[in-house]
């Protein structure tokens, strides 16, 4: 523990509450401030604060790995529902598809520049974004790597989550399929299925990146 | 003996939850502000809260969004399009709007006023309960969002027909602000309050107390 060098002087707190466990962390508990200390978790093990529940850390394996692989594939299915039609209406006997950029730009044409600009955003850029951080994030923290100048980038991944609305998004398809079920037959497209997984992979990809062990491997990576 | 963070000195880093003493101003590790509570947080989440509360009167009262069929305008307003939902007979449906839309954004309002309130008078209510709510609340957030696509959704693949025109109403960007808005108030409100009443301040002092009294006694 003391080979960190910014942590060897701090860590003199948690001797006192005998920390036979090798590599345990004191911590405080982000949502009640408790002092306590973070075990090392073994794959599929979860720590939650003794107060009030909170999940300090989930540790998985090969965290990078897993992440990567899934931004990956994310992103492959991203490409799928941008380039196949997301929702085909018939109507009059008249079929036509919809892509997933249209929900944008037919809000844009009609001057609804603010809208059209948050749905982008949440939608389709924020999620972008922070699958291509975590490629590089993750890409160098598999390597044992770690720059100075991608603090910034990993400060953005993590003040970033919960604002991509991906799932959200999904829901709102559903929604409007019945909205418009009485007045003309809508079919979901490939892009939706596409879009679909995409959000599922984009929910997995982040959450691999587990914060405590992110920042822990950031340090590792920096300073042994 | 359950002891705060701020009791011993320390502070947690907000970006990643890296212990540091209270001198510090910049995160070590990653280089993040560091802060022992979210500086002026009530301050900040009634404020947002409030224009939050203020964006709710014209994402209700004007229309979210208009149609245009054989030369007639009809608008319709969030709770409009749930009651139309309710009479084509798509309960579910309705039922989600009307939670998502309706329910959710004046309840997380009125919940987080509530935890500022408790916090800011120091009431004496389950720290525990507290902080389910909060989460709660956190959690909900972005789901209000979902009516605000239903409007993207449609528009895009009504007007792809030629035959109806669907338009995005003033409400979509109204509704999208009060969305944000609670989100933004959400974030703010450092739930480390909550465990900060004066009992805990007490505690805190007399187990100061106690320890400057254990590391005199050898001299």
């Amino acid at each position: 523990m003391t080979k960190h060098p910014f942590l060897a002087g701090w860590v003199s707190l948690a001797s006192d509450a005998a920390s036979s466990v090798s590599d345990a962390r004191p911590i405080a508990c982000p949502d009640c401030d408790l002092l306590t200390e973070l075990p090392v978790l073994a794959p599929g093990q979860l720590a939650r604060c003794p107060r009030c529940g909170h999940v300090l850390s989930v540790a998985y394996e090969n965290p990078f790995s897993r992440a990567l692989a899934l931004a990956v594939a994310a992103l492959a299915m991203l490409a799928l529902a941008l380039a196949f039609p997301f929702l085909s209406i018939t109507a009059s006997g008249i079929s036509n598809g919809m892509t997933l950029i249209q929900t944008v730009s037919y809000l844009a044409s009609y001057g609804a520049n603010g809208i059209a600009f948050l749905v982008f955003m949440f939608v389709i850029l924020v999620p972008v974004f922070m699958l291509l951080l975590i490629l590089l994030l993750a890409g160098f923290l598999k390597a044992g790597r770690f720059h100075q100048r991608l603090l910034a980038p990993a400060r953005w991944l993590f003040h970033l989550n919960g604002w991509a609305m991906v799932e959200v998004f999904a829901i709102g398809v559903i929604v409007s399929l019945v909205k418009l079920a009485a007045m003309a037959k809508v079919e979901l497209g490939i892009a939706f299925w596409a879009y679909l997984a995409f959000s599922l992979l984009f929910l997995m990809a982040f959450s691999s990146l587990d914060r405590a062990a992110f920042w822990l491997a950031v340090e590792r990576a920096r300073y042994s | 003996m359950t002891m705060r963070a701020r009791d011993a000195g320390f502070q947690s880093c907000h970006t990643c939850l890296a212990l540091v003493p209270v001198e510090e101003s910049i995160c070590p590790r990653c280089h993040s502000r560091l802060h022992v509570r979210i500086p002026n947080s009530l301050q900040r989440t009634v404020a947002l809260l409030i224009a939050a509360a203020i964006l709710y009167v014209p994402a209700n009262v004007l229309p979210i969004m208009t149609t245009d069929q054989f030369g007639r305008s009809t608008d319709s307003t969030i709770l409009g399009g749930v009651i139309l939902l309710w009479n084509m007979g798509s309960y579910p449906v309705a039922i989600v709007i009307l939670v998502a839309s309706v329910l959710v954004p004046i309840g997380k309002i009125l919940t987080v006023a509530a935890l500022c309130w408790t916090v800011g008078s120091g009431q004496a209510v389950s720290a525990r309960q507290r902080i389910t709510l909060y989460r709660l609340t956190e959690f909900i957030g972005k789901w209000s969002m979902v009516d605000v696509f239903v409007v993207a959704i449609l528009v895009a693949l009504i007007q792809i027909t030629g035959i109806i025109v669907i338009r995005p109403g003033a409400a979509a960007l109204a509704f999208a602000g009060v969305v944000i808005v609670t989100m933004l108030a959400a974030e703010s409100f450092d739930p480390r309050l909550i465990w900060d009443g004066p009992e805990e301040d007490a505690a805190a002092v007399t187990a100061n107390a106690a320890n400057n009294a254990a590391t005199e006694e050898p001299t």
